[in-house]
């Protein structure tokens, strides 16, 4: 099956105190951070590879394509992605002013409309918006039947359909959808029997989490294609529809412990003094 | 995109991977491993998995031909994240022996198996009680005995000969200074390796051999050119070892930094002093020169050049650099630097093995500055 899975960089997690915000409150500086790519895209590229291959024959039986959207350096989280066995690279030009939730929506879908991918595996969310939204957005906008926070991923019929099991607050939410569509997934997908392709045998067990890139892979990886496009090239609508007024960080950390003696307690502190409700 | 550019690409991927696998192993490994003395088995084991030792072996014997730069980034990240790249620079380096002059039978028997981690080829054995920069002069013999060999030899400081299932041996025929590779599976009851107790932990021996049957199939390349087959890999070796120099004062330096940032004494930061600033930003900067050094030597060795004059500045440039970085942690961190629990300890005493430089300096006067044999 042909994959698209929508990979983003953000800032490495580990190190989000040094965040900052410039001084006008109008953007957050980046400046002196390392990147990573986004967790959540990661598990979704394993994902993908998962679907797309005999483990134990290792066979490849589909193409896996990773596209981003930012500035000329997210080529190399792709490469990443690459040297972890995806096949094929796609960098469109944008920087991060120019994006918002619907104008990577309206991107992707212009990219599923280029590729045809059967299915588009994507993170359920960034680390660094926490928007999740992006997944829903092109989902809407391509007509696709949509499966969110993927746990579990099996094929059916001969790779027409696929069964999701679902991480909800509940349980587990288990849908049938019928393919193209789109999935976003959860850090549960990466468990060692989450995805089931028919062809690598149902017993087989993957190590916990994304696969490491193999020396083998990364030196592979610098021979495979990366597109480039521009967002001003793919005839979409570039306008954004939110915008972000003013940045600024949380109010330090006091470490005054205050102990309450009832939950009525606790809700009018968090109400009154806390405003977190 | 350019090579160039798809290059820094792959390397900065393996610095993530390599990372991400020292720091899941933990800075607390690499010290109880230290502490122990053992074999850091778990390393290895997952260096092997990662691919890493087949970087010198061409993909038909099984490895990934990644080349000199991969296996200099290698070395070079593990020691930057705090970890110790002793025993992962060996496997990765020392086959090149038997890559540039083994035989056949030997590429085949062997290569595949230690592109994978599962045969251990972590051991030259050179170095003699009476013999040591001068590599000519062997007391260990191999002498002609039928179509085989009987081999009497006594090595000293020999790392990790007990750890290692493939030993390069060093000794003397009538043809001159030979190369033998003994398989301690096959040899090992005449292998006799006891360790010697030493500052920095590089799993050192004293190795014992004494009338050892051995046939021609263990002889590397010809009899009388030993010497040459281990030096075909010393520009390679020495950009290495500078590799895990750069990391190391990287690893000080980083640390260095962040104490100076935190640390507070007479009511402000200690990285306010000059005294404190001067050492680091030294420091820095032959580290960054070095670095170039370096880099500069891989380019040569990735063509396939000869880089011998460049190999031994890099290994000159980048072992001082260190030795300064260590100068400049000391100051900065003060008695802290000598408590173990901070890992800067570790890397002082690890910074010595790196601290011997007299033949290289001999071999830059006579070979790149043209002045008159010394010996
Ligand atoms: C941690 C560690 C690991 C080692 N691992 C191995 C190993 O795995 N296999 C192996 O075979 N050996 C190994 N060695 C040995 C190492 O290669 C020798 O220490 C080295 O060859 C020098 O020999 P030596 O110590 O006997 O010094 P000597 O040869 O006695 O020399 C003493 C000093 O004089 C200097 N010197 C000698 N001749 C000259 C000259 N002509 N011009 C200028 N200066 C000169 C030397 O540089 C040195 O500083 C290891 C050593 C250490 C410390």
């Amino acid at each position: 099956m042909k994959i698209l899975v929508p990979v983003k960089r953000v800032c490495d997690p580990d190190n989000a105190n040094k965040v900052k915000v410039s001084a006008d409150g109008a953007t957050v500086t980046s400046d002196g951070l390392e990147w990573k790519p986004n967790p959540f895209d990661e598990y979704a590229v394993e994902a993908a590879l998962r679907l797309n291959e005999n483990a134990p024959k290792n066979e490849k039986l589909g193409e896996t394509l990773v596209c981003s959207l930012g500035p000329a350096e997210v080529a190399q989280t792709l490469r990443q992605a690459l040297a972890m066995g995806a096949d094929r690279g796609i960098l469109i030009d944008a920087t991060d002013g120019q994006l918002d939730t619907t104008v990577v929506a309206r991107a992707l879908k212009a990219l599923v409309d280029k590729e045809k991918p059967d299915l588009v595996l994507m993170g359920k969310q960034t680390v660094d918006g926490d928007s999740n939204a992006v997944g829903q957005t092109l989902a809407e906008m391509l007509g696709w039947p949509m499966a969110t926070f993927a746990m579990t991923v099996s094929t059916n019929d001969g790779g027409k359909t696929l069964t999701v099991g679902r991480e909800v607050d509940t349980g587990v939410l288990t849908l049938k959808v019928t393919l193209p569509a789109v999935v976003t997934v959860d850090l549960r997908i990466v468990a060692p029997a989450g995805i089931k392709n028919g062809a690598t045998p149902a017993d087989h067990k993957y190590n916990e989490g994304a696969r490491y890139a193999s020396l083998k892979g990364i030196m592979q990886a610098k021979k495979k294609a990366i597109d480039q496009l521009k967002l001003s090239e793919l005839g979409i609508d570039t306008a954004t529809s939110s915008a972000y007024p003013k940045f600024e960080l949380p109010p330090a950390r006091t470490g005054n412990c205050v102990f309450v003696e009832t939950v009525d307690d606790l809700l009018g502190k968090l109400r009154t003094q806390a405003k977190a409700i | 995109m350019s090579g160039v550019e798809s290059d820094a690409q792959a390397w900065d991927t393996l610095r993530l991977s390599v990372r991400s696998l020292a720091q899941e192993l933990g800075l607390d490994y690499f010290r109880r491993v230290d502490q122990e003395r053992t074999f850091p088995e778990q390393l290895f084991e997952q260096a092997a998995q990662a691919g890493w030792f087949g970087t010198l072996i061409a993909e038909s014997y099984g490895g990934s031909a990644a080349g000199p730069a991969a296996a200099s980034v290698i070395v070079e990240e593990l020691n930057a994240t705090g970890g110790d790249a002793t025993a992962v620079n060996a496997q990765l380096a020392i086959c090149g022996v038997l890559v540039r002059a083994g035989s056949e039978a030997q590429k085949q028997r062997y290569l595949p198996g230690i592109a994978r981690g599962e045969v251990r080829c972590l051991s030259v054995a050179a170095t003699e009680p009476e013999s040591g920069a001068d590599m000519t002069h062997l007391d260990s013999r191999a002498r002609r005995d039928g179509d085989g060999w009987v081999i009497d030899a006594q090595k000293v400081f020999i790392s990790m000969a007990q750890h290692t299932r493939l030993l390069l041996l060093l000794v003397r025929t009538e043809a001159g200074p030979t190369l033998f590779l003994l398989d301690r599976g096959l040899h090992g009851e005449s292998l006799d390796a006891r360790p010697i107790d030493m500052l920095v932990h590089r799993m050192t021996t004293m190795l014992f051999i004494e009338g050892l049957r051995v046939g021609d199939d263990a002889l590397v390349g010809e009899p009388g050119r030993g010497i040459e087959h281990l030096m075909g890999g010393f520009a390679l070796r020495r950009v290495l070892a500078a590799s895990e120099c750069i990391g190391s004062a990287r690893f000080l330096l980083d640390k260095s930094l962040a104490h100076a940032k935190e640390r507070k004494s007479f009511g402000r930061f200690i990285g306010q002093n000059q005294g404190v600033q001067y050492p680091l930003a030294q420091a820095y900067a032959h580290l960054e020169a070095a670095d170039l050094v370096r880099w500069d030597a891989l380019r040569l060795l990735e063509a396939g050049r000869d880089a011998g004059g460049r190999s031994a500045l890099a290994k000159i440039l980048a072992s001082d650099a260190l030795a300064e970085t260590c100068r400049a942690a000391m100051t900065t961190f003060g008695g802290w630097a000598l408590a173990d629990e901070l890992h800067i300890e570790r890397k002082l005493r690890e910074s010595t093995v790196f601290g011997f430089n007299n033949l290289l300096l001999s071999h830059v006067a006579q070979h790149v500055l043209g002045l008159p044999k010394a010996f």
